[in-house]
């Protein structure tokens, strides 16, 4: 068992297990994006950063990755973390605003503007849909490209892949594709209204990042609004309608 | 250019067909046939059982290696911080110019292929252009048109012959 | 490559050592070392080494000298440089021409040449020996010596100087933990740029769990500027083998590896030679030297990424991955390459580890600092005279660095930053000068040690472009993996990138500041973490100079091409678009030439003659030859437009507004805010004291430099185009400020000029004889005749100064003229064109020389009483002081003095009940963005304000005041708008032959022979003929088609 301190908590972990894995346990919320339970961490979005240490020694490191060490101490909601972690979704929101993923981050930390020119890309590069792709349908038809500002995700030669199966699940696990924010505003690029909207789906996929090359006939990435939802968003949603009327 | 599968597969044995040796495989390979051939790439995938979608990945990654094939002259100018100050972007514009293409490409007649280099450590005779492995020292504007012209030469003497 | 056998005990190496010392001592024969790498070879020392052999065959004496071809010896500003032993003498630049010189002279019979020894840039004196270049007095070259020793492709040279003695010391009397225990006290720390203590890194890779180590060399040398280990490598590979080799034996690895950048083919050509030399000897391999020591020693070639040099990233490639850098802990100590105890150290770390064997810790420890043992090599580059690589002991202080070893700035410029550590490192500015350099100082100043990268910067280097230069390579080399990293630094480099393109927002420097936090803060490996370095400390110490570019849409370098357009028309204070003008005459279209000047100079035959011309000073074309012609070209449109009797077309009736206008003085800036005031519609008015109008112009400037007819010629078409001119009529005399308002002028304009003569303040200056410069020259401009006596003195050496020195030669009594100056030609302020014509008509010049008393005999002047000066340090004036020599005094015959050492305004005028703020130098105090004064409604410009300054600053002002008036009189705001400097339009440029490129030539203005001008006021410059002025034209670069709207205005952009 190994000793650390969370947000002033004395916790215990296993030998191995990351100060992100130790906070679940818990119940402490720390935000991820590309993180995901069934695949290999990475560590790449930055969003799950805590502060490790104390005083003028102190750093920032990403939850996810670092593996909890005997009288470890780690606080999630200090300023540093707090503007850091802004930073990365006023970053992400600039490459790919289109996302409700993203947007929903924003709202949530109280992201509200955005200063940076808007790219309009489809994909904020967190890697899920390779590790994905790799790790859990063992296809390995897309992955990592060249390196800096002019890193991709591709397929061999950027031509249909001889491995892909067409499964679908690279689509399936993307933040950004997974839904579309239509609500966000023209001049913030912020658009804070997915609390109040219906989650909406995909209803267009002209730029997609669609490596199985069907555009769409696939079906996979156009879905049925939810049926069931539970309680809360039913009220929340005829709330909304209400308003709207 | 095709890449000779009997070749290439020399090439991994020469390093023990070991995984760990892709980079030196691909750094062969790059100095065999002057860029990286997607069939070698296909060939090193199948014999080191490596995904192919990871040697992509390795040979985008490292600027020394190039997927596209290059020019028969090679032009190279150092972009490093001494050479910045002392007017090295002015003469990679010169090249552009005379070459009419951008850094990174190669001229239509597959003649010249125009890169950068982050330093190649000769900071006291910048700015530095390398072609074809011969360093320039203090290259100048007024340089750039007798080296190019040094190389054209090259092509038509080899022509007469 | 003779002689290689197993070597088989450790006694044998210790005899096979001695061995080669003694041949080496026993060597009678003189040597020539030359440098023969990367470097060398790039600047032909192969060839040179060729020469040498060929004569030394020739001239029979191959049995008489040696030549050894060694890796880089440090100076590479000398290079191809060569060393003849014994002697140390040092020859520099050496040709393959030399080579017979110096074989027969120097070799045969011991004489030096002269030319091609070291000289001192400043003063002049050869340093015949290595000993005696100041490069490398303060140096402490106990790694780089090496160097110029050895040939680094023959280990039985490294023999010779005692190599390998120590990896012996270690195997016979040391046990692993001596060896970490001297290291540790040793202090040395790693010299890769973190500073890790090497002895407690080794301790760790010692202590750590398993049985497999590995130890790697660090040789991904991607910092930018650095190169000190690519000379280590290429010099001295042997040093670093056997600094492996004792810390594999230490940390306890049987394998290693040597991570080398393919960027360097010598390096790894010479690193190759070497293992494969060590194999053969048994210094590597199994059973080393009969002990139980095994280590093999692998080379692993970097395939171009920066990354690469963090050791996780180094780590992946060597396992065949993409250089991502992993999270640590663990860190490679415990878990490295292949998840096995890895000890990574930089290759000047390795090479320290032999000689702290031998010479011990307690040795080592003497040099250097408390924190920071041992000496540091640094790369000395960009704009340093002596260029090369320096080994100092840590303490020694930037500014002994930069000045004593390197020499200085070259051009004499000035001295602006150095930047340290690469592109994770910061720029220090001149106040830091004085910084030690250790590991801690470098970073509490806001930079780091690094590798040893110092890159030298001057005051035309512009800090934003360096900024923006860093991020741009750092957003290259990213692996890519962390979004702060990836998208931090591209987004930093886009804001830098709209700075420096005038593009940039107040909130710019804000949102900067915090992005560069947080990729600091938010990154997982040292890229990252130190990518914000090059931004965040040019912004600690070079804030103003970002707010020049924000706000005022001006790079003070003149380095940022967007910005800076064509360099001509943004230096012009009036903004006449030369390039433009230029362009024009290239195309022999003569009226559009004229058109373009006149829209924005109302005086151009005036410019065309006496402007300053800044724009030449500034002109490209100065980088590949000579800067054009500008101010003769504007001269030539002028003449063309007078002899061609050039009508302008009608213009239109434009609408007259109501508002009335004064302006005060018709010199350059009264005609010019009356000319802009009047087009703008308003009624002006300028009155002025003379009964000519022109102030300076025509008072001030001898007929000989600026023809009458051709300073009407620019009046005429002022007073044509609406202005009214009221001569005789003086501000004070015969009326005031109020009388002005009372008659209903709503703007005053104040342009009256700096027309007082300052004073010497010595004894008898009033006397007969003495007639001030000023005076003479207004007096003869109007025409009245002047008596002079027939030898006349001058004191000054300003433009008004030698104009009067020139005028008095012309003077029909006067046969002799002195001018006396108080210091060198270097300080005179004239233009270098006047002091020329003046020497050329027979004017003497005497310097450091000052005036202490007028001599008279019978209150007429027969002399002046003179001390010789010398120049001291920098005045206010930021020339150097003059101070008197005790004793020197010597008189000078004269019968006619010229005082010219000043002018002043005479604001004599002004009175408490004008409201106006007059400062301690008699000048009026304005807003120096309006040109408003204290009193509403009332403006004032030109050299009232300024004190004597230029012509074309004159004109300046006088525009800006129409634009301040115009803008008081509509009610608006008077804070002025910067905009970015963008010609009107874009003309075609015209393709230049081979030929003419060669041949490209300033032309030389033809001249009044000096007989012609003998006593008259003829004009001396002719003018370019209309040939002349073309091909001249057609030499312009054409600057401002590079920017991007003039690639696209002219269809170039991609």
């Amino acid at each position: 068992m190994i000793n650390l301190k969370i947000n002033n908590l004395e916790v215990k972990a296993e030998e191995g297990w990351t100060v992100l894995e130790a906070a679940k346990f818990y119940g402490l919320e720390i935000p991820t994006l590309c993180y995901n339970e069934g695949l290999s961490v990475y560590g790449g979005c930055r969003l799950c950063l805590v502060e490790i240490g104390e005083g003028p020694k102190s750093k920032l490191v990403s939850s996810c990755t670092y593996p909890v060490e005997e009288g470890l101490v780690v606080r999630t909601g200090t300023k540093r973390v707090i503007e850091a972690r802004k930073m990365m979704i006023e970053l992400m929101l600039s490459i790919a605003p289109n996302s409700k993923a993203i947007q929903d981050l924003a709202s949530k930390f109280g992201v509200t503007q955005v200063r940076f020119k808007i790219r309009n890309e489809e994909c904020i590069l967190c890697g899920l849909c390779v590790r994905m792709c790799a790790e859990q349908m063992d296809g390995r038809a897309i992955g990592f490209q060249n390196r800096g500002y002019k890193r991709k995700i591709s397929t061999p030669f950027d031509i249909k892949s001889e491995v892909c199966r067409l499964c679908g699940g690279c689509m399936y696990i993307c933040p950004v594709c997974q839904l579309k924010c239509q609500g966000p505003d023209a001049d913030t690029t912020v658009c804070n209204a997915c609390l109040t909207m219906d989650p909406t789906c995909l209803d267009y996929y002209d730029e997609l990042q669609c490596w199985m090359y069907d555009a769409g006939r696939c079906g996979t990435c156009v879905r049925e609004t939810p049926e069931k939802s539970d309680s809360k968003e039913q009220t929340r949603n005829s709330k909304a309608k209400e308003k709207n009327v | 250019m095709d890449a000779d599968t009997q070749k290439v597969q020399l090439l991994i044995t020469k390093h023990n067909t070991e995984k760990k040796a892709l980079i030196s495989i691909l750094q062969d390979i790059q100095a065999e046939y002057n860029y990286l051939p997607q069939e070698a790439l296909k060939i090193v995938s199948e014999t080191l059982d490596v995904p192919l979608i990871n040697i992509i990945g390795v040979a985008t990654f490292y600027r020394s290696f190039s997927l596209q094939p290059r020019g028969k002259h090679l032009v190279t100018v150092c972009m490093g911080t001494a050479c910045h100050v002392r007017g090295g972007p002015k003469i990679l514009e010169e090249f552009e110019r005379r070459l009419d293409i951008e850094a990174g490409e190669t001229t239509k007649d597959s003649q010249f292929t125009l890169e950068t280099v982050a330093c190649l450590g000769c900071c006291a005779i910048g700015p530095v252009v390398v072609v074809d492995g011969n360093y320039y020292a203090q290259t100048t504007i007024r340089m750039v048109g007798p080296i190019l012209k040094k190389y054209k030469k090259k092509e038509k003497k080899n022509e007469a012959h | 490559m003779k002689h290689i056998s197993k070597i088989k005990s450790i006694e044998e190496l210790k005899q096979t050592i001695n061995s080669q010392i003694q041949k080496k001592t026993s060597e009678k024969k003189p040597v020539l070392t030359v440098s023969a790498g990367t470097c060398g070879q790039a600047r032909g020392s192969l060839n040179v080494i060729e020469s040498l052999k060929k004569v030394i065959k020739d001239e029979n004496m191959e049995d008489k000298v040696k030549i050894k071809v060694t890796g880089c010896h440090g100076f590479c500003e000398a290079e191809p440089n060569i060393i003849i032993h014994p002697q140390g003498i040092f020859y520099q630049h050496v040709k393959s021409e030399d080579a017979e010189e110096i074989i027969t002279d120097t070799i045969l019979n011991g004489k030096i040449i002269e030319r091609l020894l070291y000289s001192d840039p400043i003063t002049k004196e050869t340093a015949p020996k290595e000993s005696d270049i100041a490069f490398y007095k303060k140096q402490k070259r106990i790694i780089l010596g090496d160097n110029a020793l050895i040939d680094p492709t023959d280990i039985n040279d490294y023999f010779s100087i005692g190599g390998y003695h120590s990896l012996a010391k270690v195997l016979e009397n040391m046990t692993p933990e001596n060896i970490i225990d001297t290291i540790k006290q040793s202090g040395l720390r790693g010299r890769g740029g973190a500073g890790f203590p090497t002895g407690s890194k080794w301790q760790f890779a010692r202590k750590a769990k398993g049985d497999t180590k590995y130890i790697i060399c660090n040789a991904d040398e991607g910092d930018p500027g650095a190169y000190m280990d690519r000379s280590i490598m290429e010099g001295n590979p042997h040093r670093v083998l056997e600094g492996m080799i004792i810390g594999a034996y230490a940390i306890g690895a049987e394998e290693g590896y040597i991570y080398i950048r393919g960027e360097y083919p010598l390096a790894v050509k010479h690193i190759t030679w070497a293992i494969s030399q060590a194999e053969k000897m048994g210094l590597l391999g199994n059973a080393i030297l009969g002990k139980r020591f095994n280590f093999q020693l692998r080379i692993a070639k970097g395939a171009g990424a920066f990354v690469c040099g963090e050791e996780t990233a180094l780590i992946a490639s060597i396992e065949g991955k993409v250089g991502e850098p992993r999270q640590r802990p663990p860190f490679p100590v415990v878990k490295g390459l292949w998840k096995k105890p890895t000890n990574i150290n930089n290759v000047e770390t390795w090479a320290n580890i032999p000689i702290i064997i031998d010479k011990g810790a307690n040795w080592f420890s003497q040099i250097g600092t408390n924190g920071s043992k041992g000496t540091k090599i640094f790369s000395l580059v960009g704009k340093i005279n002596n260029t090369g690589l320096v080994e100092v002991p840590m303490g020694i202080t930037l500014k002994e660095v930069i000045f004593d070893i390197g020499g200085g700035i070259p051009g004499g410029k000035e001295f602006k930053a150095v930047q340290t550590g690469g592109p994770s490192g910061g720029c220090i500015p001149k106040e830091k000068l004085e910084l030690p350099i250790d590991y801690e100082s470098l970073t509490q100043a806001g930079s780091i040690m690094g590798s040893g990268g110092m890159i030298v910067l001057d005051e035309k280097t512009c800090m934003v472009d360096v900024a923006k230069y860093f991020l741009n390579f750092l957003r290259d080399e990213s692996c890519g993996k962390c979004l702060s990293c990836r998208e931090g630094t591209q987004r930093m480099w886009e804001i830098l990138k709209d700075i420096s393109e005038g593009k940039g927002k107040e909130s710019d420097l804000e949102l900067l500041e915090e992005l560069a936090k947080t990729v600091k803060d938010a990154s997982m490996c040292g890229l990252g973490q130190t990518a914000s370095n090059p931004v965040l400390s040019t912004l600690k110490y070079f804030k103003e100079e970002y707010q020049e570019h924000i706000k005022h849409k001006k790079c003070p370098a003149l380095v940022c091409r967007e910005i800076i357009s064509s360099p001509c028309q943004y230096i012009c204070p009036i903004d006449q678009e030369a390039s433009v003008y230029i362009a024009l005459i290239a195309q022999a279209k003569f009226e559009e030439a004229l058109n373009i000047i006149k829209k924005d100079n109302p005086l151009p035959s005036v410019c065309g003659r006496v402007c300053h011309h800044p724009c030449e000073t500034v002109c490209r074309a100065a980088e590949i030859g000579e800067p054009i012609a500008i101010r003769s070209l504007k001269r030539f449109i002028m003449d063309w437009a007078i002899e061609m009797g050039y009508k302008p077309p009608e213009e239109q009736e434009k609408p007259k507004k109501k508002n009335k206008v004064a302006v005060i003085g018709a010199g350059p800036a009264g005609l010019t805010a009356g000319y802009y005031l009047n087009k703008k519609g308003y009624s002006v008015t300028i009155f002025e004291s003379l009964p000519v109008a022109g102030g300076m112009l025509i008072t001030g400037i001898p007929e000989h430099r600026l023809p009458k007819r051709k300073l009407n010629y620019d009046i005429e078409n002022i007073l044509k185009s609406g202005v009214t001119i009221k001569t005789n009529t003086a501000l004070g005399k015969d009326f005031s400020l109020d009388d002005l308002f009372k008659e209903g002028y709503e703007a005053l304009f104040i342009a009256i000029g700096a027309h007082k003569s300052m004073k010497m303040n010595i004894p008898n200056e009033d006397a007969e004889g003495v007639i001030q410069a000023l005076e003479l020259l207004k007096e003869v401009n109007l025409g009245k005749e002047v008596k002079l006596g027939k030898k006349a003195g001058i004191i000054g050496g300003g433009n008004a100064a030698v104009d009067a020195a020139r005028v008095a030669i012309r003077n029909k009594n006067t046969d002799k003229v002195i001018i006396l100056y108080r210091r060198t030609i270097k300080e005179m302020p004239a233009f270098e064109e006047e002091i020329d014509a003046a020497i050329e008509e027979g004017i003497d010049i005497q310097f450091l020389v000052a005036p202490n008393k007028v001599l008279t005999d019978n209150g007429k002047v027969v002399g002046v009483e003179c001390t010789r000066m010398k120049l001291g340090d920098i005045d206010a004036s930021g020339r150097r002081r003059p101070i008197p020599i005790e004793g020197s005094e010597f008189t000078v015959e004269l019968d006619t003095l010229i005082p010219a050492i000043g002018e002043r305004p005479d604001t004599s005028y002004i009175t408490e009940k004008d409201n106006l703020k007059i400062s301690k130098w008699d000048t009026i105090v304005v807003n120096e963005e309006s040109l408003s004064t204290d009193r509403k409604g009332v403006f004032a410009g030109g050299d009232v304000v300024t004190g004597p300054k230029t012509v074309v600053e004159a004109i300046a002002a006088g525009k800006a005041a129409a634009e301040s008036i115009e803008k008081y009189l509509e009610g608006k705001s008077l804070a002025k708008e910067y905009k970015i400097c963008r010609p009107s339009l874009y003309i075609e440029p015209v393709e230049l032959t081979e030929k003419e490129i060669e041949e490209a030539e300033r032309p030389k203005m033809p001249r009044l022979p000096v007989k012609g001008r003998y006593k008259n006021f003829q004009e001396v410059d002719l003018g370019l003929t209309g040939n002349m002025a073309i091909k001249e034209a057609r030499r312009c670069l054409r600057c401002e088609l590079e920017t991007e709207d003039g690639k696209k205005a002219i269809g170039r952009k991609k």
